[in-house]
């Protein structure tokens, strides 16, 4: 039995002891794991020397037990997953496979799996970071075990973490390191109002079991404004504000002198207009009001001749008549007769004078 | 023909043995506490009507005092010694089954494991003249409980007495030897 110590160890590497007759073994047998998933792997390439179908059988081995499990039972594909397995972390097993056919078998391909030993380290399952006052605060989550718990209760809190912080303009090369064994970690000792980043590795020193990368994150500390900016944004804000109030005052002024205008203009229309619309009627009177006597009163045409005598002696006495009537004897006096036509005129001024005197009755005695 | 094979592929690979991971000959004070929490947890207090049947088994604490530096290799290999001696008292029998099966299978695998990484310890070559002595009396300890065992017909107290005897052992190591571990 391979595990009792006094015998002659012949397996820690893969060994395959086959015969003639026996299919060949599976080669390049190793386990692929992450915390504590386990996939047992291996090759095959023999594929087209055998004509049949060629399934594969995985068992395991605890030290103590005296009988093997198996695990993966005439599998097509070379691979079989031990997480249903349930391995102790820290204890040790081997884990065997062979080919099959319906007739034949290869040799057994051992090797040893100490899961504290091989099995591969994961990344923190999350990183969380936050800025507080001018400091980070980083929240890191641990590793998972297949049942969801931390990888910490399977190695006995010898799990470290290794924090790598940058500034986000710099390259990461320039990053400084932490290492710290708490899930909270504080930042100091950072430039205010600068982006960084970071990111955290799981490491297992026993083993020297070291994990990829998480994630990285970065963010912005925190910190008081420098005194320029605040000086400059003060600045900024008065001069809007001051543009602002400028603004708001000519609006006014603008709209002040609008209504001035509109409600009190400057200039005002003319007195004997004004008193015109200040009397009570409505309508715009540039004319007196209609009396019973007409305004407009027949011009009587005579020739020119007759008139002209008529018009030399009447020249005198009727001045102040002409002018009183200006408006309505204009044609007459107009009209001026040469000496010839004298004895003419004088008949024609007499008619006309008469009519004038009939017709300047209603308008004489008015006058 | 074949076994002819045999020997030459085993004599190759014995000589020719790859250890992919760094030999650190010593041992490991965190498994060996996980050890004893493991035996602690999977069963519970001794059983008060296993008290009469009781044995007077003087623990064997020469073994494991060292009065000097010169005797820290002495002390490891006892310690090595002792842990190979508990893995024996559980091999040929079946587990208990008055136990938390799942502890007990992690504990003797935990051993198991503890001794395969400490087997080194036999082969340091610092001289380790008082071996001898504590090795005498490791071995008549265990035997003390093996025949307690045989005596008392594998009984449900009887495996309690040697639960109890190797979380005493387990415990005085951890008490006073731990400055020997890692």
């Amino acid at each position: 039995m391979c595990f009792d110590p006094n015998a002659i160890r012949c397996v820690n590497t893969c060994v395959c002891l086959a015969g003639f007759a026996d299919l060949r073994c599976p080669d390049n047998v190793s386990v692929d794991s992450l915390n504590t998933r386990y996939v047992l792997r291996w090759d095959w390439p023999h594929e087209s020397a055998v004509n049949q179908t060629v399934t594969f059988t995985v068992q395991y081995l605890a030290s103590h037990e005296k009988y093997w499990t198996s695990m993966c039972v005439d599998v097509l594909e070379h691979r079989c997953d031990f997480t249903a397995a349930e391995l102790h972390y820290l204890a040790l097993y081997l884990l065997r496979v062979r080919a099959n056919t319906s007739q034949r078998s290869s040799g057994w391909v051992q090797i040893r799996f100490c899961p504290d030993k091989h099995a591969a380290l994961g990344p923190p399952s999350s990183v969380r970071l936050r800025s507080v006052k001018g400091h980070l605060e980083i929240i890191i989550t641990d590793p998972v075990t297949s049942s969801n718990q931390s990888m910490k209760t399977l190695l006995d809190n010898n799990l470290r973490y290794l924090i790598q912080y940058w500034r986000r303009s710099e390259e990461p090369k320039k990053a400084k390191v932490l290492q710290t064994e708490n899930n909270v970690v504080m930042l100091t000792d950072l430039d205010r109002q600068t982006w960084y980043c970071v990111r955290v590795q799981s490491r297992y020193d026993f083993y020297n079991k070291i994990s990829v990368f998480s994630d990285t994150h970065c963010t912005r500390t925190e910190g008081q404004m420098p005194y320029w900016q605040i000086f400059l944004y003060f600045l900024i804000s008065l001069l809007l504000s001051f543009l602002l109030v400028v603004l708001l005052s000519f609006c006014c002024y603008k709209m002040f002198t609008l209504l001035k205008n509109t409600f009190c203009p400057a200039i005002q229309l003319p007195d004997h207009i004004q008193e015109l619309w200040l009397s009570d009627s409505e309508k715009p009177q540039l004319l007196a009001p209609e009396s019973p006597e007409s305004v407009c009163e027949l011009l009587v045409m005579v020739s020119a001749e007759l008139d002209a005598v008529a018009v030399d002696e009447h020249s005198n006495t009727e001045d102040q008549d002409s002018s009183t009537h200006g408006r309505h004897g204009s044609g007459d006096s107009g009209v001026y007769s040469t000496e010839e036509d004298s004895g003419h005129r004088s008949d024609l001024q007499m008619s006309s004078r008469k009519h004038r005197e009939e017709l300047h009755d209603g308008t004489l005695l008015e006058l | 023909m074949d076994l002819q094979r045999v020997a030459l592929l085993c004599t190759f690979f014995c000589f020719a043995q790859v250890w992919s991971l760094p030999t650190n000959c010593i041992l490991r004070k965190d498994l060996l506490k996980r050890s004893y929490t493991l035996i602690e947890t999977a069963g519970g207090l001794f059983p008060v009507q296993c008290l009469k049947e009781n044995v007077a088994i003087t623990f064997p604490q020469n073994a494991f005092e060292s009065a000097n530096t010169d005797q820290v290799t002495g002390v490891e290999k006892a310690v090595y010694q002792t842990l190979e001696n508990i893995d024996a008292l559980f091999e040929n029998y079946n587990d208990p089954d008055q136990w938390d099966a799942k502890k007990w299978n992690e504990f003797r695998g935990l051993v198991y494991r503890q001794i395969v990484d400490s087997k080194c310890i036999m082969s340091k070559s610092e001289a380790a003249q008082d071996f001898p002595s504590r090795e005498a009396s490791l071995k008549k300890y265990f035997e003390t409980i093996s025949s307690a065992l045989k005596e008392k017909d594998f009984r449900y107290c009887a495996w309690e007495i040697v639960r109890n005897e190797i979380l005493r052992t387990l415990k005085f190591i951890l008490d006073h030897n731990s400055d020997i571990m890692l």
